[in-house]
């Protein structure tokens, strides 16, 4: 099930990396700490210069 | 499952009213409370959102938040409220709300103690902010559809400042990370730093030696200045001291001198005196012996006589010849001059020529200006003349004894005047007296002030060690010392200027090591820096720092698009209305297009007239609701029942992680199968465990309180 609010927010961008940290904001059980973290994975493995 | 109870007491003044539920206490969690006003359909909706944190919960409208609150706030009401309830999969969450007045009768803040119970019976407090993170309190009463269609906008304007509320969250971590790298071990930093530290410390070291040796050919010049100086001084004081002995002993012979010449000079004088009367006496007697010839007859007696007469008249003194000696003597010159013409037609030049000598003599005395040393040049060659006259004569006048006497007498007369004479050329001349150098108080005062100039100087120069003793072996040190040599050619002017760029030098390179920004500050903040960096530890992100600069970044961008996301949406949706007077550019369509879109998927479906439509849009500018086959619906030709369907609906999907608390208050508006729609997806949600309670409100007609129950699958 999908949270309406945050799939709207999501909606507004194109962009996958920014698509992801709307993504990483509405799951509660996750703090920025791990949000962050989780952020530089998804770079770090699409290799972002 | 839902269980409650209350005690609920309102002062009204007279008495203290009590209020009791009047609906079952236990009901499944799907359920309708159908009843008359007053029976306590409100209250129980109230206490219950008031258990679960809604007196201000900003997503409740103002009016249901001014409900709840009056029961947190009213200090006429005491209350104590239970109320536990259940998901479908066995998750519980219960809350005991308390208020009550302290011993003194004052009303004490409300006790809400909540807690979640898991499907293993583990009990956890829930506070406020734990509850609105994992649960939603929905309490609300469907009534105009624009109006409700529009606190949907609201809704998505909530989302996106939670959104962006989020994202500063998520900001500031990430910028706390991002510094906590900065801080973190960073090899190629330490290495960096190190190869800093390192050049710092040469240049550290270059200035240093370079300020040392301008310190130290400052000092040596200024020796060498003072040095300088003082035998300057030295040499003055020197000069001058000879000039005062030389002076003082020139003056001495001088003196000397002027005193000897003055007393040759005055012994001449009365040499002269003397051979002047000698010389006049010679000329009287002279005369006697002329008045001797001219008794003989051989000389015109005329001008003897008048001779004669003038002789006797005056006195031939050189030392006072009368005024009107000259007067006196150009007459005797005429008469002479008459004689002689007599003497010259007789043709006896000889003695015309004695006479015209004789008066020349006269003459040569009349012009008194030039005085003797006119009677020196002329005496030889008068007397000469003289002589050989007389011989002349005497050879006419040999006959006469007398004559020759007087001849005699004569010659010896010519002696003495030739005596006299040889006086006269004797005589120097007057000497003049030599101008005497005197030392002078301007010599007396040089050597004085010089003498302080030293005294000054040394005291001066004592710091540097030139004294007036060791100055010479400066000076000769100086021609050694090559440091020195470029110096050593400088006049006076030339050395303070190459002084004073030195200590410019010197303070340049002073700041320069010891100065704000200066080397040893750079060089502090660095190691410092290195230690620091040596001490800390490294950091899991550090080779991704990069990484976190972009989410920054990136966050940042979202940031400010949301904030402008949500102008747009204000502008031209907003609590008074649709602005559909203004046209949007290509960015704002494209962007509420989404919102429309949004919209669209919230209520999903509707119910219009007969028929279920499933949703794709809806434009709140244009007012229509586009469905999915292609119709399209205005807004305002929704009655209110299918309006009141579509808001909950919309309102029960718009955040499906969350666990439901839903209460739908005065729903009699809605006909039997909107409401049953909305039933049914309460059920669902319960279901799916995503409910605890869906409880809603119709007013009954003259029917006893009772719960109407809607039991899902399980």
């Amino acid at each position: 099930m999908t949270d309406l609010n945050s799939e709207f927010i999501t909606s507004l961008y194109d962009d996958d990396f920014k698509k992801m940290i709307i993504q990483l904001l509405s799951e509660t059980d996750l703090n920025d700490n791990e949000r962050i973290h989780k952020l530089v994975e998804y770079l770090a493995q699409e290799k972002v210069e | 499952m839902i269980e409650y109870n209350y005690t609920f007491f309102r002062d009204e003044g007279d008495e203290v009213r009590p209020y009791h539920p009047r609906y079952p206490l236990k009901f499944f969690n799907v359920a309708d409370l159908n009843g008359n006003s007053s029976t306590g359909k409100s209250t129980l909706m109230n206490l219950i959102a008031l258990a679960f944190y809604g007196s201000d919960d900003p997503t409740l409208s103002a009016a249901l938040r001014n409900r709840v609150k009056y029961l947190d706030e009213n200090q006429k009401v005491t209350l104590d409220f239970k109320v536990e309830m259940s998901t479908s999969e066995g998750n519980r969450l219960k809350s005991h709300v308390v208020k009550k007045l302290d011993g003194n009768g004052h009303m004490l803040p409300t006790e809400i103690t909540a807690y979640e119970i898991d499907a293993s019976g583990n009990e956890r407090r829930i506070f406020k902010e734990g509850f609105r993170k994992k649960y939603r309190l929905i309490y609300d009463i469907p009534d105009d559809p624009t109006k409700r269609l529009l606190h949907s906008i609201e809704e998505i304007q909530k989302a996106q400042k939670d959104y962006t509320d989020r994202i500063i969250g998520l900001k500031k971590t990430a910028s706390l990370i991002e510094e906590e790298i900065r801080k973190s071990k960073d090899p190629a930093a330490i290495e960096e730093y190190n190869a800093k530290l390192v050049k710092l410390n040469e240049e550290l070291e270059r200035t240093q030696n370079t300020v040392n040796v301008a310190e130290t050919t400052v000092k040596e010049l200024r020796k060498l200045q003072y040095a300088k100086k003082i035998k300057t001084i030295t040499d003055e004081i020197d000069r001058l001291k000879r000039l005062k002995t030389t002076t003082d002993k020139q003056n001495r012979k001088i003196n000397t001198d002027n005193k000897k010449a003055e007393s040759e000079y005055r012994i001449a004088l009365t040499k002269l005196n003397v051979a002047n009367t000698a010389l006049f006496q010679t000329y009287r007697d002279c005369y006697e012996k002329m008045k001797i010839i001219k008794d003989l007859g051989e000389i015109d007696p005329i001008p003897i006589d008048y001779w004669f007469s003038f002789n006797q008249k005056i006195d031939l003194s050189p030392k006072d010849i009368p005024e009107d000696f000259v007067p006196i003597t150009n007459t005797l010159i005429e008469s002479v001059e008459r004689a002689g013409k007599k003497y010259k037609s007789d043709n006896d030049e000889n003695k015309y020529a004695l006479l015209t000598s004789l008066m020349n003599i006269l003459k040569d005395y009349s012009q008194k200006n030039e005085s003797i040393e006119i009677l020196q040049t002329t005496t030889d060659s008068i007397y000469s003349e003289l002589k050989k006259e007389l011989n002349v004569i005497s050879q006419k006048v040999k006959k006469s004894q007398d004559y020759q006497n007087a001849q005699k007498s004569l010659e010896e007369c010519i002696k003495k005047a030739m005596n006299a004479h040889q006086a006269f050329v004797s005589v120097p001349k007057k000497p003049e007296e030599q101008d005497k150098i005197e030392p002078g108080e301007d010599i007396k005062d040089k050597l004085e002030a010089e003498e302080k100039s030293l005294t000054r100087t040394v005291t001066e120069s004592s710091k540097y060690g030139v004294n007036a003793t060791n100055y010479y072996t400066i000076l000769d040190n100086a021609q050694k010392t090559a440091v020195l040599l470029p110096y050593l050619q400088m006049d006076s002017y030339q050395l303070p200027t190459a002084i004073r760029q030195l200590e410019n030098d010197i303070r340049d390179g002073e700041s320069a090591i010891n100065g704000k920004d200066g080397l040893k500050s750079r060089i502090a903040i660095i190691t410092n820096r290195l230690e620091e960096l040596e001490k800390s530890k490294e950091h899991p992100l550090f080779k991704y720092r990069k990484y976190v600069e972009k989410i920054i970044k990136t966050l940042d961008t979202i940031q400010k698009d949301l904030s402008t996301k949500n102008g747009i949406l204000s502008k031209f949706v907003n609590t008074q209305g649709v602005a559909t007077n203004l046209t949007p550019n290509p960015e704002q369509k494209e962007y509420l297009n989404r919102v429309w879109k949004n919209l669209g998927k919230r209520l999903n479906h509707i119910r219009f007239i007969d028929t279920e439509y499933e949703i794709t849009e809806v434009n709140l500018i244009t007012s229509e609701i586009t469905t999915t086959t292609g119709k399209t619906i205005k807004i305002f030709d929704m009655g209110t029942g299918e309006s009141q369907n579509a808001y909950l609906l919309n309102v029960l999907r718009s955040n499906q992680e969350s666990c439901i608390i839903a209460m739908f208050d005065e729903c009699e508006n809605m006909d039997y199968n909107l409401r049953m729609g909305i039933r049914q997806e309460l059920i669902s949600l319960y279901d799916s465990g995503h409910l605890l309670l869906g409880l809603t409100a119709s007013h009954g007609k003259n029917e006893a309180p009772r719960v109407e129950e809607f039991h899902g699958t399980k």
